[in-house]
């Protein structure tokens, strides 16, 4: 490792006086930017020491020194197209390092400010004070930008949000983030995907806040890819009023560290959580999957299934917590974690961590791993598929099982795109 | 067009073929009979290239090649077809797709153009009748949650799309209702032809009412210890097969 992280730390915080001193923001903002840097300094870089850290360190990515990049201006929305997903008509948010550049005619009915020109009180979001890197990315914010769905509007078009990461010039260390509200009824999809424009390291340190309102439906595609020196660390907070519906599918495909930590709080009656999985590994890829249902209300609902494939030398991790608080009668709470593992070096680390304080509830969990089926390999090599083609089908098969669960098709047909093209399999 | 000759197979260091020898021509249909353990899935694992078994000593040549040198696959894409005792449930994979594949790989095997989607479709509609095999069927996983009779149909299906010249059906009549193994037996012979054998292996004499064969052997304790003509296995449905056990020599 070319630093320590402690190093590493020191020069961030040199960095981020300057960066501040260049980067005005309203005066909420610079307070608290003043108090996230102050926070930094208490605060140290995960180690396996720490429970939460006990299966992942982000030496690799930090080693790298990556500091924010320039900013970017101008975008050409033609030069987005490469961006777009094929079929898909949706509506385009442009953001690098948490500035939105760019962003299609919104549809009736959503509206996308900064915080500040809000027309109603929102709350500042403040960053967990134990996690340092929400507290980077609330040192080296530019704005808050906030979207929001208005009461009762059903968004035909999916929302696309396009985070770029401008590692052209330098190894560079991004904030990417975004408060979404969804008025009560309302329903919208969401979606998601992060490229890479340059070859250098980088570090993606993501932060999303989605607020619920009551008998909202929201679906919301996490796709994560990157290079071999690509690492993200992603945080999903969602907060759910009654009656709403929240289903996330997320995405890990690629890249050299991947932490992801979604964050669920179920705080009103009647409410249904959908959490989805699907990462694949290989090389020397580490992707640590956080999950954490908290049940804080009777009569609801949540699901959820992971699955992964691992090979080469590739590391996970899952840990899926559920809290059922001592009021959350009537809970029903799922939980799977499958994993396949494809060589003899891939390692994976599962843990479900179930902490049930009520009395009367359903909840269940189950992990798996485990190793592709000889029968039915066999079963394939003897109708003529050779051995790499029955691998690659049945591990295609594994994970399009996720795949199936995402409402709209041409984002489906891009995901199965991209995991066929990975395994080298071709179904015509 | 096939011929096994002293062949010896283990699992685990148990040995459960111990010499057998048959020859198989060319539009011939063979059947092997034997009681439980005699050794008749292992025969038909052996030749398919399941790997969980041992060949010992013996030879296997199938049109004019070492059979016992080639690939699981290759075997498959050379004409054999082994119709499992117990079809294997592949979730995710639809039947449709299996068999674009399976059929890709033979064709390229052989040197021959991919079929057109339209060519591919009316081949799997055409074949998928001839075993009244329902078409959601082909949209379904391989095998998943189908009933043993369904899954039987399937493979009978896939041995009509793949068109073997040497199918090997492991005991593909247990399980089946008599609708169910007059269906299969209609597709069996509708395949027949001079230019194809089949290896019936079976517990029952019931099958060869349907598919009647040329020959039947009675495989016992790892060994050919009889064979005939059809009648032989009328026999053997009347008198049980105490009577060809040969005595048991002491080791």
């Amino acid at each position: 490792m070319d630093l320590l992280p402690e190093n590493y730390k020191e020069l961030l915080l040199h960095y981020i006086d300057n960066w501040t001193a260049c980067h005005t923001a309203p005066a909420y903002l610079q307070n608290l930017r003043a108090q996230a840097k102050g926070a930094i300094q208490g605060l140290s870089f995960p180690t396996r020491k720490m429970e939460e850290w006990k299966y992942t360190t982000l030496d690799r990515a930090i080693g790298h020194q990556p500091l924010p990049p320039d900013p970017l201006t101008g975008i050409d929305p033609d030069w987005l197209e490469q961006y777009a997903l094929p079929g898909l008509e949706a509506t385009r948010l442009v953001c690098i390092n948490g500035e939105i550049l760019y962003h299609d005619p919104l549809p009736k009915g959503v509206r996308l400010e900064r915080l500040e020109q809000w027309p109603s009180h929102l709350p500042e979001p403040v960053p967990q004070p134990h996690d340092i890197f929400e507290q980077i990315h609330t040192a080296l914010l530019s704005s808050h930008w906030v979207l929001g769905v208005a009461p009762g509007v059903s968004v035909e078009k999916p929302i696309h949000c396009i985070n770029l990461i401008d590692n052209r010039l330098k190894n560079v260390l991004c904030q990417h983030g975004l408060l979404m509200q969804f008025g009560a009824g309302a329903q919208c999809n969401l979606l998601e995907t992060q490229h890479c424009l340059g070859k250098h390291s980088a570090l993606n340190n993501s932060l999303m806040q989605l607020q619920l309102a009551p008998n909202s439906v929201v679906g919301h595609v996490q796709i994560q890819q990157g290079h071999a020196y690509q690492s993200t660390v992603q945080r999903t907070h969602v907060y759910q009023a009654g009656g709403s519906t929240y289903s996330n599918y997320l995405f890990s495909l690629s890249g050299q560290i991947i932490r992801n930590n979604l964050h669920l709080s179920l705080q009103g009656e009647h409410t249904e959580a959908n959490l989805y999985g699907l990462y694949l590994a290989k090389d020397h890829t580490h992707i640590d999957n956080h999950t954490l249902v908290d049940h804080q209300v009777p009569n609801c609902q949540s699901n959820q299934l992971y699955k992964g494939v691992l090979a080469g030398n590739a590391t996970g991790v899952f840990n899926g917590k559920i809290y059922v608080r001592p009021q959350a009668q009537k809970t029903n709470a799922y939980q799977q974690n499958r994993n396949l593992l494809l060589s003899e070096k891939a390692t994976m680390n599962t843990k479900p961590q179930l902490e049930i304080w009520a009395d009367d509830v359903k909840c269940s969990h189950g992990c798996t791993i485990g190793q592709l089926d000889e029968g039915q390999l066999f079963y394939l090599q003897a109708r003529g598929i050779g051995p790499e083609a029955s691998k690659a089908m049945m591990v295609y098969a594994f994970a399009s099982e996720i795949v199936e669960k995402v409402k709209n098709a041409q984002v489906r047909d891009y995901l199965l795109g991209i995991i066929a093209n990975q395994l080298n399999f071709s179904i015509d | 067009m096939l011929q096994i000759q002293n062949l010896h197979a283990s699992v685990q260091g148990n040995e459960i073929l111990k010499g057998i020898n048959l020859e198989i021509k060319p539009g011939e249909v063979h059947a092997i009979m034997g009681p439980n353990g005699s050794g008749k899935s292992t025969l038909a694992s052996v030749l398919a290239g399941r790997n969980d078994y041992e060949v010992g000593t013996g030879s296997v040549r199938y049109m004019g090649k070492d059979l016992l040198d080639m690939d699981i696959e290759t075997r498959s894409r050379e004409g054999i077809f082994l119709a499992f005792q117990y079809p294997v449930e592949i979730p995710g994979v639809s039947n449709t797709n299996f068999m674009k594949a399976c059929v890709s790989a033979h064709r390229k095997h052989l040197g021959l153009e991919a079929l057109k989607p339209n060519e591919f479709l009316k081949m799997i509609r055409e074949k998928a009748a001839l075993v009244d095999l329902d078409p959601k069927f082909l949209h379904r996983s391989v095998n998943e949650g189908f009933s043993g009779g369904e899954k039987k149909r399937n493979e009978i299906f896939q041995m009509a799309m793949l068109n073997p010249k040497l199918a090997i059906m492991d005991e593909t009549d247990s399980g089946l209702d008599i609708d169910a193994l007059k269906v299969v037996a209609r597709g069996v012979n509708a395949l027949r032809n001079s230019d194809n054998a089949f290896l019936v292996i079976t517990h029952y004499q019931r099958l060869l009412e349907y598919i009647v064969p040329d020959y039947v052997h009675v495989l016992y304790n790892g060994r050919m210890v009889k064979t005939g003509g059809k009648e032989l296995a009328l026999e053997l449905e009347e008198k049980g097969y105490d009577w060809i056990k040969e005595p048991q020599t002491a080791v």
